[in-house]
C-alpha cells in the first residue's frame, strides 16, 4: 500500500549525513539537476551571443569561460553523477538487496562530488575568472602561461574531487551487485538496467582514476612545470584525458539505455527480447568503448588511426544488437504511448542520428574535414542531449511514482516531450550543416554567411528552456496536488515494483517471491493467470 | 559457492587484453597500450578478488544483507571527513593554512568514524547476545 499521504521534507541532519541509498540517490539526482539548470543558463548566454555574427553580449574571454563551464557542468556535474545516482537508488531494489554496499563510502562520494562542483564554480569569484580552456583543458592551452590565475586551478581541483566522488559511487554499485543480490538473484537473472549499471561501473572504475592522474599532473605542470613541456607532452596529456574522456560518454549513455529497455518492455507488455545477447553486447560494447579514445585525436597524426578507426566503427555491432532487441521487444506488443514510452521512442530515434554521425566521423579522412567544427558539436549533443537526456526523462517519468508515491501529470509530460523534440531538432540539426560548411566550434563571432542557421539554433535553445520549465511545473504540480501512485502503477516487471511507493528504509518488508528470471513480477503474474485458468 | 559473479570481470579482462595486444602491434606510442593493458590488469585483479571472496562465502547471502544493521541511519563523521578532504584540496590553491585546517578536520572525522564503527559493533553484539539468551530461556 502506498505511504505517500503527504509530502514529508527531510530533516536537515539527514540531508547532511543520511546513509539510506534511496535518500542518497535522490540527493545526488537533485544536485545534478540544479547543476543542469546552471549549465543551461550558460548555454542560453552562449546562444544569445551567437544569434548575431558580431554580437558582444559577452566578451570573447567570457565566452571561453561560458563554453568551458557549460561543458564541464554537463559532463562532470550533471549527466555522469545522475547516471550513477540512478544506480545508487535502483540497483539495490532491483536485485533484492536491503541497502547499497558501502553506504558511508557512497555518502562520502556525494560530498566530494558536490564539493568539487562548488569548487569549480568558485572560479567565477576570482579575479581571473573560472576555467576557460574547454572542458578538456588541453595542454599547453591550460598551462600557467596561457591560462593564468587561480580560477583554472580551482577548476582542476574541482574536476578531481567530482571525478573521485563518481569513482567511489561506481565502486559501491559494483560491490552491491557482487555481494548484495538476493539469494535466488543470479547474475543472469538481474534486470537489464542493473546490467547496464554494472558495465557502467566497470568503465568508471577503470577509466576515472586516469583523469584524476591527468588533473594532478596538470596541476603540477602549472605550478612546477616539467610534466607536459616535452615535445610529446601535449599528446601524452590528450591520451590520458581521452582514456577517460571516451568511456565517460558511455557512462553517460548506458544507464539511460537500461532505463529505456525497462520502459520499452513494460509499455509493450512483453518480456525484453534477447536478454542474453544484450548482456553479451553490453560487455562487448563497454570493453570496445575503452579502446576507441584516440578517435578524438585523429587530427594530431600522432596516434594509430587505423586501429582506432577500426574499433570505433566496430561499435556499430553491439549497438545494432541493442537496437534490434529494443525494436523486437516492441514488435507485436501491446504498446502504451505514455510519457515514459514517448521519451523512450524519442531516444531510439534521436540517438540513432547522433550515433550514425559518430560512425561517419570514426573515419579519419571524414573526421579531418569536420574536426573541431560544429559538426562535432551537433554529433555529441545529439547523442548526449537528444539521446541520453531523452532516455533520462523516460526513466524519470517511469520511476517518479516509485520514488515519490505520486504520479506525474501525463498531459504535461506529453507537452514536455513534444517541446523538447522540437527544441532539440531546431537547435542541433542546423549545427550539422554549420560544421559541414566550416564553422569552427568555440568561437564567439563568425562570418555573416553563418547567421541564418545560428539564429535557428538559438531559437531552438529557447524552446528547450520552455520544455524544461514545463517539466519543472509538472513536478511542482504533481507534488502539490498528489495523485497516489500505488505500488505498481505501470505493471512493472522487476522487483522494485513489489515494494511500497516510496520504498521503506530497508526496501522490502515482505519476503521476496521466487526469482526465476530477470522479470520476476511478470513471471508471478503469468503464474497467477495460469493458475486461475 | 559458484564464482559466477567474477565472470563479467573475467570477460572484460580478456577482451581488454586482446585489444591492448592488437594496439601494441599497431601503435608507435607506448602510452596507449600501457593504458589499455593497465585497465585489463586492473579488471583481472578485480575478477580474482571477486572469485576469491565468493569462494570464501562472502557472496550474496542472508548475512551480507544483514550488514545494514551495522550502518547507522546517520553518519555525521562521514560528512566531516568529506569536508576535510575538500578543504585540503582547495587549500592547494588558497594556501597551506587551509590544507592544515583540512587535515585537522579529516583527523577529527576519521576518529569519529572509528567511534561510530565501534559503537555499531557493540550494539550488534548486544542484540545478538539478547537474542541468544531469549532463545535459550
Amino acid at each position: 500500500m502506498s505511504t505517500a499521504a503527504r509530502l514529508v521534507l527531510p530533516r536537515p541532519l539527514s540531508l547532511l549525513a543520511g546513509t539510506d541509498h534511496k535518500s542518497l540517490g535522490l540527493r545526488i539526482a537533485v544536485t545534478a539537476f540544479v547543476f543542469f539548470l546552471a549549465g543551461g543558463v550558460l548555454a542560453l548566454l552562449m546562444r544569445s551571443n551567437l544569434a548575431s555574427p558580431t554580437s558582444q553580449v559577452v566578451t570573447p574571454n567570457t565566452y571561453n569561460e561560458l563554453f568551458t563551464m557549460h561543458g564541464s557542468t554537463m559532463i562532470y556535474l550533471f549527466v555522469t553523477p545522475l547516471a550513477l545516482a540512478l544506480g545508487i537508488y535502483l540497483v539495490p531494489l532491483q536485485i533484492g538487496a536491503s541497502d547499497i554496499a558501502g553506504s558511508r563510502l557512497a555518502l562520502l562520494s556525494y560530498w566530494l562530488y558536490l564539493g568539487g562542483g562548488l569548487t569549480m564554480y568558485l572560479g567565477f569569484f576570482t579575479s581571473s575568472g573560472p576555467g576557460r580552456a574547454g572542458w578538456t583543458a588541453f595542454d599547453p592551452l591550460s598551462n600557467s602561461a596561457n591560462t593564468p590565475g587561480s580560477g583554472m586551478d580551482l577548476w582542476i581541483v574541482g574536476v578531481t574531487l567530482a571525478t573521485a566522488g563518481s569513482f567511489l559511487l561506481a565502486a559501491c554499485i559494483l560491490a552491491t551487485v557482487v555481494r548484495r543480490r538476493a539469494p535466488q538473484m543470479t547474475m543472469l537473472r538481474m534486470p537489464v538496467f542493473s546490467w547496464t549499471m554494472l558495465v557502467t561501473a566497470l568503465m568508471t572504475v577503470t577509466s576515472f582514476p586516469v583523469l584524476c592522474l591527468a588533473m594532478v599532473l596538470l596541476f603540477i605542470e602549472r605550478h612546477l612545470g616539467g610534466v607536459f613541456d616535452s615535445p610529446g607532452g601535449p599528446i601524452a596529456y590528450q591520451n590520458l584525458f581521452w582514456f577517460y574522456g571516451h568511456p565517460v560518454v558511455y557512462v553517460m549513455f548506458f544507464p539511460f539505455v537500461g532505463a529505456v529497455a525497462e520502459v520499452v518492455a513494460v509499455f509493450s507488455g512483453k518480456r525484453f527480447f534477447g536478454y542474453r545477447p544484450v548482456v553479451l553486447s553490453l560487455l562487448a560494447f563497454t570493453a570496445l568503448s575503452m579502446s576507441v579514445w584516440a578517435h578524438h585525436m585523429f587530427a594530431t597524426a600522432q596516434v594509430a588511426n587505423q586501429y582506432f578507426s577500426l574499433t570505433s566503427t566496430a561499435l556499430v555491432v553491439p549497438a545494432g544488437v541493442e537496437y534490434f532487441d529494443l525494436i523486437a521487444t516492441m514488435w507485436g506488443g501491446r504498446i502504451r504511448l505514455t510519457a515514459p514510452m514517448l521519451f523512450a521512442l524519442g531516444f531510439i530515434l534521436q540517438f540513432l542520428i547522433g550515433g550514425l554521425s559518430g560512425i561517419f566521423i570514426g573515419s579519419p579522412p571524414l573526421d579531418y574535414h569536420v574536426h573541431n567544427s560544429y559538426f562535432i558539436v551537433a554529433h555529441f549533443h545529439y547523442t548526449l542531449f537528444a539521446g541520453s537526456v531523452f532516455a533520462l526523462f523516460a526513466g524519470v517519468y517511469y520511476w517518479f511514482p516509485k520514488v515519490t508515491g505520486v504520479m506525474l501529470r501525463e498531459g504535461l509530460g506529453k507537452a514536455h516531450f513534444l517541446l523538447l523534440m522540437i527544441g532539440t531538432s531546431v537547435t542541433f540539426i542546423p549545427m550539422f550543416f554549420l560544421g559541414w560548411e566550416g564553422l569552427p566550434r568555440r568561437v564567439a563571432t563568425y562570418p555573416p554567411n553563418f547567421q541564418a542557421l545560428n539564429i535557428i539554433a538559438s531559437s531552438g535553445a529557447i524552446v528547450i528552456a520552455v520544455a524544461i520549465a514545463v517539466f519543472l511545473a509538472n513536478v511542482a504540480a504533481s507534488l502539490y496536488r498528489r495523485v497516489p501512485a500505488g505500488d505498481n502503477p505501470w505493471e512493472g516487471h522487476t522487483l522494485e515494483w513489489l515494494t511500497t511507493s516510496p520504498p521503506p528504509r530497508h526496501n522490502f518488508t515482505a519476503p521476496l517471491p521466487t526469482i526465476s528470471s530477470y522479470a520476476p513480477l511478470l513471471d508471478l503474474k503469468t503464474a497467477e493467470m495460469a493458475h486461475e485458468r | 559457492m559458484s564464482a559466477r559473479p567474477a565472470i563479467p570481470f573475467g570477460i572484460w579482462c580478456v577482451f581488454l587484453a586482446v585489444l591492448a595486444g592488437v594496439l601494441a602491434v599497431w601503435s608507435q606510442d607506448p602510452l596507449p597500450p600501457i593504458l589499455l593493458g593497465g585497465a585489463s590488469a586492473a579488471t583481472g585483479l578485480t575478477a580474482l578478488a571477486v572469485a576469491l571472496r565468493v569462494r570464501m562465502g562472502s557472496g550474496p547471502n542472508a548475512r551480507a544483507n544483514r550488514e545494514h544493521e551495522l550502518i547507522p541511519d546517520l553518519s555525521f563523521f562521514t560528512f566531516v571527513v568529506a569536508v576535510g578532504l575538500v578543504a585540503m584540496a582547495i587549500g592547494t590553491v588558497f594556501g597551506f593554512w587551509l590544507v592544515l585546517v583540512g587535515i585537522g578536520t579529516l583527523a577529527g572525522g576519521l576518529l569519529g568514524l572509528v567511534r561510530e564503527l565501534y559503537l555499531g559493533h557493540k550494539a550488534l553484539e548486544h542484540t545478538a547476545a539478547n537474542n541468544r539468551s531469549r532463545r535459550g530461556g
